[in-house]
């Protein structure tokens, strides 16, 4: 767009005349200059966006300072970069420039779209060297500007969130992703190129038909409900992700595209499944909690009921003749009795929480001598294979641990059987965490393991060994509270008990109780534990 | 002089029991099923040993012994304990907390009873 001003001096008087009208007319700022760069002429819409008069232009410099002339990312232009001094230097219009001026008028910068245009030398305008031509930006560029950051801000959210958009658009078949879609995909975005087809191949077979029906669904102007679908990510991963959509009408009504929000839900899922397993063990454990409260309830008043039963029918067998008919049945309910307490002895070691006589135990000794004695009492086609070597400490009762080795260890000799085998008891240093952990002093567990190569159990069996008399064994053989008393005791020591098994294949105990630093003092221990 | 022996126990059978198995064994037995009555029986039966139960309604157990503790301090208390929890801790500790000299745990063996009132008493005699 060059203003040749040799035509309208060719045109006469009406040149002038129409050239006139244009130069004071027009809504964007002429100015003329010479070749050093003074203004010359500017028309009044020159004047309204410099906000400086047409006299107090004439013959200022165009890179004046007062201008306080900037290219468009603020910086100060140098003269050789001028792009006047560039268009007059190489005699080629300089166009579309953003530049930066000061505007004393409204005291502040504007920015101008400029044009810089060289003139030719004329014989009637020899000093005529460069015409500029130009609007205000201003608006506009401070539009732009709240756009890009908005977009930015979009772009930022989605990605803080996780979450991308992506429109399908049914005209074309052109998927368009946010950048967050590709994070998402883990695919590049200079490298894929979104589609219907290349999408596919990201999509887990298996849940392709879900993608696809909801596209389908949308296309058919039906909204398509929120889906769930799962995709390969090129590292490896499998991930999660949400899909819900909108549909996108023209303004005749008619569905053009369907625009979606994409949110990888992989880890809320995870965490969703956790805290499942968090509430079972949680209720599982109140559950247990529950019944020893019970029992230790129902515990008191049977006692009272045994007072009378094992009382008379002692005090009746020390006063009949040793051949009285009643001798023996009275014998009966003497034994009876004593069975039952015997058995609500052992419901209220289930249920008692607190009541322990703990000390520091060096762990080797006991369990040497624990296992010792547990020995004497198996058949002998079962082996002990111990592994209780290193010096480990222990605060705990140490005759109710014993129970708790007896009892693991003969759970182990039934499993296995009359064909015999081993059972292993091995010691050994973890760090288990658990949900109901009390932290050990020193941090620290002691696993004490109890394996065998028995008949094993199956997962439902599994899931209840440590009720109060849930047993597999047959009547009579026993009572079903030997495993939920060792959990009573070992929970009241601070610790916790696991068990994995697989049926056929043998079982395995692990036994966790807190640590006792070697150097701590025992008075420092009696003092926390009170 | 045949030793009085007072029993509290709110729970009858309990009484019963432990009435014969004393009577045979030659002591002379008051039985209270409460607190109230059992300080009554104090003063009219005038006991040498008293065993009562811990756990009893309206009047319980642990104030009964405070109570015969007040007026004969001298008086040997055997306390009977069914198992059920008394706060935390060690019970036999618990029991003497309360003022009572020995504790014995129900079901007991006869036997066990009569050796350990046999006991008391022998440590109450001068």
């Amino acid at each position: 767009m060059g203003v040749d001003l040799s035509q309208s001096r060719s045109c006469g008087s009406d040149g002038d005349e129409r050239f006139r009208l244009l130069f004071e007319g027009l809504n964007q700022g002429v100015t003329f200059q010479d070749a050093e760069g003074y203004i010359l002429d500017a028309n009044p819409a020159a004047e309204r966006i410099l906000g400086v008069t047409r006299a107090e232009l004439i013959g200022r410099h165009a890179r004046d300072s007062s201008w306080q002339v900037c290219d468009a990312s603020g910086s100060a232009i140098s003269e050789k970069n001028y792009p006047g001094f560039v268009a007059r230097a190489m005699d080629q219009a300089q166009i579309k420039v953003t530049v930066g001026i000061f505007n004393s008028a409204r005291g502040e910068r504007r920015w101008l779209n400029v044009d810089y245009i060289p003139q030719p030398s004329l014989p009637g305008r020899p000093s005529v060297s460069l015409c500029t031509v130009f609007s205000d930006i201003t608006e506009q560029r401070r539009t732009e500007q709240a756009l890009r950051e908005n977009e930015n801000y979009l772009g930022r959210a989605q990605r803080i969130a996780s979450v991308g958009s992506c429109f399908l658009d049914f005209r074309d078949d052109k998927l368009k992703w946010s950048d967050e879609v590709f994070s998402i995909y883990g695919v590049e975005k200079s490298q894929h190129v979104p589609s219907l087809d290349s999408v596919r191949k990201l999509i887990h077979p298996d849940d392709w038909q879900i993608y696809i029906d909801a596209v389908e669904t949308a296309r058919e102007g039906h909204q398509p409900h929120p889906i769930q679908y799962r995709i390969f990510r090129p590292d490896g991963q499998i991930r999660i992700l949400f899909r819900d959509s909108e549909l996108s009408l023209d303004d005749a009504g008619v569905v053009i595209g369907a625009l979606s929000i994409i949110q990888d839900i992989t880890d809320l899922r995870a965490a969703e499944k956790q805290k499942d397993e968090l509430q079972t063990q949680l209720f599982h454990a109140q559950r247990l909690e529950a019944l020893g409260t019970l029992a230790g309830g129902i515990a008191h008043d049977l006692n009272n009921t045994l007072v009378p039963i094992l009382g008379l029918s002692e005090a009746m067998l020390s006063g009949v003749r040793a051949n009285h008919p009643h001798r023996p049945l009275l014998q009966v309910i003497h034994t009876a009795g004593t069975r039952a307490r015997d058995l609500v002895r052992r419901i209220l070691t289930f249920s008692r929480r607190e009541d322990l006589d703990s000390k520091p135990l060096e762990l080797t000794p006991f369990l040497h001598e624990t296992m010792r004695l547990v020995r004497a009492g198996l058949p002998a086609n079962i082996k002990i294979d111990q592994r209780i070597s290193r010096p480990f400490r222990i605060f705990g009762d140490a005759s109710q641990l014993h129970q708790v080795i007896v009892n693991l260890v003969t759970n182990a000799a039934h499993a296995i059987g009359d064909v015999g085998g081993k059972i292993t008891v091995r010691v050994s240093e973890s760090r288990a965490t658990r949900l109901d952990d009390r932290s050990s002093l020193a941090g620290k567990f002691i696993r004490i393991s109890v394996i065998d190569a028995g008949c094993g159990m199956d997962d439902e069996t599994r899931k209840h060994i440590f009720e109060p008399f849930f047993t597999t064994k047959k009547i009579g053989a026993g009572t079903g509270l030997g495993l939920s008393v060792v959990h009573g005791i070992v929970t009241a020591h601070g610790g916790h008990i696991d068990v994995t098994s697989n049926l056929g294949k043998g079982s395995r105990f692990d036994v966790f109780l807190p640590m006792l630093a070697p150097e701590r003092d025992v008075n420092e221990i009696a003092g926390i534990a009170s | 002089m045949t030793p009085r022996i007072l029993i509290v126990d709110d729970d009858l059978a309990v009484l019963v029991t432990v009435e014969h198995v004393l009577s045979i064994a030659g002591y002379k037995v008051a039985t209270a099923s409460n607190g109230k009555r059992a300080l009554f029986l104090l003063n009219r039966f005038d006991p040498n040993l008293v065993l009562t139960d811990l756990i009893m309604p309206e009047m319980d157990g642990v104030e009964t012994i405070t109570e015969i503790k007040k007026t004969r301090p001298d008086l040997k208390i055997i306390a009977m304990s069914g198992g059920a929890r008394i706060g935390n801790g060690n019970i036999l500790q618990r029991a003497k907390e309360f003022g009572a000299d020995v504790l014995i745990s129900k079901p007991f063996e006869m036997a066990e009873l009569t050796s350990l009132i046999g006991r008391s008493l022998a440590a109450t005699k001068v």
